[in-house]
């Protein structure tokens, strides 16, 4: 009896409530906003349930599913145990020994080593034609001039003091790609997982919104009424699109040795897809494997996101340069259009630039509703798909090259710590 | 270890950058051509 009105007993049996927290109220809340957008209105509902059911799990108390931040916490493995007996555990100061909770086995064999965003990248390369880019190349270009806007970003990122691997965590939303935006921040700022794939993935599914603005902003109507002739969208036969993975796979990564994974899984589903031998694996990769790890991967990014991480001033910049990095893309890539055509004989419509980005198709659908609006007869589709997948390669290689030059600065010895 | 600037950093992984993703955008839209020529 003496045991049951013990102040520490109750507190412990009723520990969900004892413990529960204002920011265990705030996150739980975030999580079920998020699950609304995704099931109720559409953004991404694919990426935000989970996200916000895992939101939802990692803020209940003592569910000890999740243990973030991750260094923090020492798992307590057969080899820890032998160590912790010898007196050496735990050996990061200040560190707690904790067994592994269900979504720690996840993040641990997806998140801290990049694989989900990498097997997502097979299942994208799957899905994705790069036809309309082969028939006119040169748009290649728009989809390096998207990726503008994760430099300014980062720019603005470092100027305003955050951190040197904290600004290009935040300067590649602007590459609008989830899996991107995942890679990096789980190779240089693992903390900041939660808030910047929150904002990559709600800026994507806002791209309807964000972008039209800024491309009427930056071009007159005469510009948006310029219809593109389709001659310039030259024939490509299926050798060429079977080579065309090859070709990326090899000219990038000697170019960027350190992008392997993301490039190199990229084109790998591409070549799966437009080989035409293996359908089975194809079939795989679109549907079962992109599935299972979206599933994986929502639920450990959303139970990354504890209100020790989220609920900071951090967040807020993070929402707010995301959103500068998505503008300045869409801006860039319609200066970039206008630039060509300075130097072109074959005019573009300047609206196509705006799909330089890695939103597919999502962008290039933009692109056409906006030039319709200007001009009824328009018919910017092929052309924007085009260069929506050319923003794909861009982003992927933008983020090749920076994991290029801070592998190169951290083997000449430079901090980027501080 | 060696410390280096928050703006130098910014300014190097922006102007190597941009030169090294548009350098490999220009270099695949050359090969891409080529495999256009040869294509038939």
């Amino acid at each position: 009896m003496a045991v049951i009105t013990n102040n520490d007993f109750l507190y412990n049996v009723f520990g969900g409530f004892t413990h529960f927290t204002w920011q265990s109220a705030v996150m739980i809340l975030i999580g079920c906003i998020l699950i609304y957008l995704g099931a109720a209105k559409d953004y991404e509902p694919l990426l935000l349930v989970p996200i916000g059911f895992g939101c939802i799990l990692a803020n209940l108390p003592l569910t000890e599913l999740i243990h973030v931040p991750r260094d923090g916490y020492v798992f307590n493995h057969s080899i820890q145990e032998a160590l912790g007996e010898a007196g050496l555990m735990p050996f990061v100061e200040g560190a707690r020994v904790v067994n592994e909770g269900i979504l720690d086995v996840l993040y641990n064999a997806g998140i801290a080593n990049e694989l989900f965003p990498c097997l997502l990248f097979i299942g994208i390369g799957a899905m994705t034609d790069f036809g309309p880019l082969l028939q006119n190349p040169r748009v290649m270009l728009l989809g390096g001039a998207g990726q503008f806007g994760i430099f300014l970003t980062l720019m603005l990122a470092l100027a305003i003091g955050y951190e040197k691997l904290e600004a290009i965590c935040i300067a590649i939303i602007g590459a609008c790609d989830g899996p991107t935006s995942i890679f990096i921040t789980s190779m240089f700022n693992p903390a900041l997982l939660g808030p910047i794939s929150v904002a990559a993935y709600s800026y994507m599914s806002l791209v309807p919104l964000i972008q039209p603005p800024v491309m009427k902003l930056c071009t007159t109507k005469k510009e948006r009424e310029f219809i593109m002739s389709y001659e310039m969208l030259t024939p490509v036969t299926q050798r060429t699109k079977i080579l065309f993975p090859i070709v990326v796979t090899i000219v990038t990564l000697l170019i960027a040795p350190s992008g392997g994974a993301l490039m190199g899984t990229l084109m790998f589903g591409n070549f799966l897809r437009e080989c035409g031998a293996v359908g089975r694996l194809v079939q795989a990769a679109e549907n079962e494997i992109a599935n299972i790890t979206t599933l994986f991967l929502g639920l450990t990014v959303g139970a990354t996101m504890t209100g020790e991480v989220f609920l900071t001033a951090k967040t807020l910049g993070i929402f707010a340069l995301g959103f500068i990095a998505i503008c300045g893309d869409t801006a860039f890539g319609v200066f970039g259009a206008k630039l060509m055509n300075l130097f072109s004989k074959q005019k573009i419509n300047p609206l196509i630039g705006a799909s330089g980005i890695s939103a597919f198709p999502m962008s290039a659908r933009v692109a056409q509703k906006v030039g319709n609006e200007a001009n009824p007869q328009n018919y910017l589709l092929m052309h924007a798909m085009g260069v929506n997948t050319s923003g794909q390669i861009g982003s992927v290689l933008t983020a090749s090259v920076m994991i290029a030059i801070i592998g190169a600065l951290q083997t000449m010895g430079v901090d980027l710590t501080i | 270890m060696e410390a280096i600037g928050n703006m130098t950093f910014g300014w190097l992984l922006t102007v190597v950058g941009l030169v090294m993703t548009m350098t490999s955008l220009g270099v695949l839209i050359i090969v891409v051509n080529i495999l256009k020529k040869f294509q038939n």
